[in-house]
């Protein structure tokens, strides 16, 4: 046996674990080795230092500290719980709300479309202002129809239906006394003439889709405006565009219809609240 | 392990500690009290001898038992509840002295004035000098085994080892112990 398997078993041998077997091998080398057995020496010192009864020192008291760190950490656990729930509920909400508002284009949308075809093209669109094609160029200030030469089926209008809070921003016309809600004129050339400013107010959205211009449908604008030049302009209408019957007019998103002058160089995205003009 | 032979503590209800870890679970608050008397002696000096420093010593033994209380419900009885409660202080401590790894060189200038005068405490504290020599899973041994009185199961238990790693283990680090100590406790 070697100084070095007798370093490793000197803890076994001070603590009694030494195996019988290599017990006289062990101790035959301490007796030979000065050097193993002062190392043996200084283990049973370090053992007896070991072994010695140690102190016990009084705890101090921090149940109440430990019962108010658990406290307070439930209470930030039932919070954090409280804000995830907040958090999961918000991130619904607004996955609903961009559902919805990526949703085919629905009837509402037509609405806001017609609404502001109707604000920004002219202020009385009634049956009795009917303008014709021919009368539109004479830069006079006219009443306003619009007309579809696509002719989407016109169909009675049903007053039973409820009313639309779009439909409600809309300044209310009241239909003449006895009236039909929803008339039409077909022109000399085929055009069939729609009278918007008939649509009663609690018109259904679905059916007054079916009403809104499409590309193709002319419109004939009115009442001379301030000319402004590109960009978003509060004042509805620019002079250019006065009496200028569009040539195309369709819509551009739910809120946004766009008008083209049958030249192409008059150009005008209209909203409810402002409309873009392309200068000519 | 009788726990209450070696500090004495007034136990008014004596009910095995697993029965006071269920009735705590289940709302009893005087439970938990029970518990916390019975082990805070062994856990705040397991503490002390672990990290050398009475204000690190109770909040390791502070967090001990706020561990405690949270995973009572997870206490299975699958080993006894003293050494869950010492493996939850041992771990407790491990992550003091990662956090703080300053105690191998602080003197234990606290010791004198805190020990009681009645015997000569110059070796005592030159072995606790020693031992936060040594590096942390050695501390753990020593402790659990010289200080706390624990056998090699219930060392096993509390370090979640085996029983041949606790006795290699253990006389390692007597090994280092002793180098250290012949040296007179001061290498660091």
């Amino acid at each position: 046996m070697n100084c070095r398997r007798v370093s490793q078993l000197i803890p076994y041998y001070v603590s009694g674990e030494l195996p019988v077997e290599q017990s006289p091998a062990f101790l035959a080398h301490l007796k030979s080795c000065p050097k193993c057995a002062y190392e043996l020496e200084s283990m049973e010192r370090a053992q007896r230092a070991l072994e010695q009864p140690f102190s016990r020192f009084e705890p101090p008291s921090v149940l109440a500290a430990v019962k108010n760190e658990v406290c307070a950490q439930q209470t930030h656990r039932r919070l954090s719980g409280r804000w995830a729930f907040a958090g999961a509920a918000a991130l619904g909400l607004a996955m609903c709300i961009g559902l919805w508002q990526a949703r085919p284009l629905p009837a509402p949308s037509d609405l806001a479309v017609q609404k502001a075809v109707t604000q920004h093209t002219g202020t009385s669109l009634t049956r009795d202002a009917v303008a014709t094609p021919e009368a539109a160029p004479d830069r006079t200030p006219q009443p306003e129809v619009y007309a579809s030469s696509k002719s989407p089926q016109p169909r009675a209008a049903d007053t039973t239906h409820q009313p639309d809070r779009s439909s409600r921003k809309q300044k209310p016309r009241p239909a003449a006394p006895g009236a039909p809600p929803l008339e039409t004129q077909t022109l000399a050339d085929g055009t069939r003439i729609y009278y918007i400013d008939s649509l009663p107010p609690e018109a259904d959205l679905a059916e007054c889709a079916e009403l809104l211009p499409t590309d193709g449908d002319t419109i004939p604008l009115a009442e001379p405006m301030p000319v402004t030049t590109a960009g978003v302009s509060p004042i509805p209408r620019p002079e250019a565009l006065a009496g200028v019957r569009m040539a195309s007019i369709g819509r551009t998103n739910r809120h946004n219809a766009e008008a083209t002058a049958p030249g192409g160089g008059i150009r005008a995205t209209l909203s409810p609240n402002h409309a873009i003009y392309d200068s000519p | 392990m009788d726990v209450n032979s070696v500090f004495g503590a007034v136990v008014e209800r004596e009910e095995p500690d697993a029965a006071l870890a269920a009735e705590c679970v289940s709302g009893d608050t005087t439970a938990f009290d029970l518990l916390y008397e019975r082990y805070s002696g062994y856990v705040y000096n397991t503490c002390l001898g672990m990290l050398g420093d009475p204000d690190d010593a109770r909040d390791a033994m502070q967090e001990t038992f706020v561990q405690v209380y949270r995973s009572l419900s997870g206490f299975r009885g699958q080993s006894a509840f003293c050494t869950w409660v010492y493996r939850i202080a041992i771990n407790k401590c491990l992550d003091m002295v990662r956090r703080k790894p300053r105690h191998r060189t602080e003197p234990l200038d606290w010791f004198r004035e805190a020990a009681a005068p009645t015997r000569d405490h110059t070796i005592e504290q030159k072995v606790r000098q020693t031992i936060l020599r040594l590096k942390p899973d050695q501390r753990a041994v020593l402790v659990l085994f010289h200080f706390q009185q624990l056998s090699y199961t219930e060392i096993a238990e509390a370090l979640g080892c085996s029983l041949d790693l606790v006795r290699t283990r253990l006389h390692r680090a007597r090994k280092a112990f002793r180098e250290i100590y012949e040296d007179g406790g001061d290498r660091s």
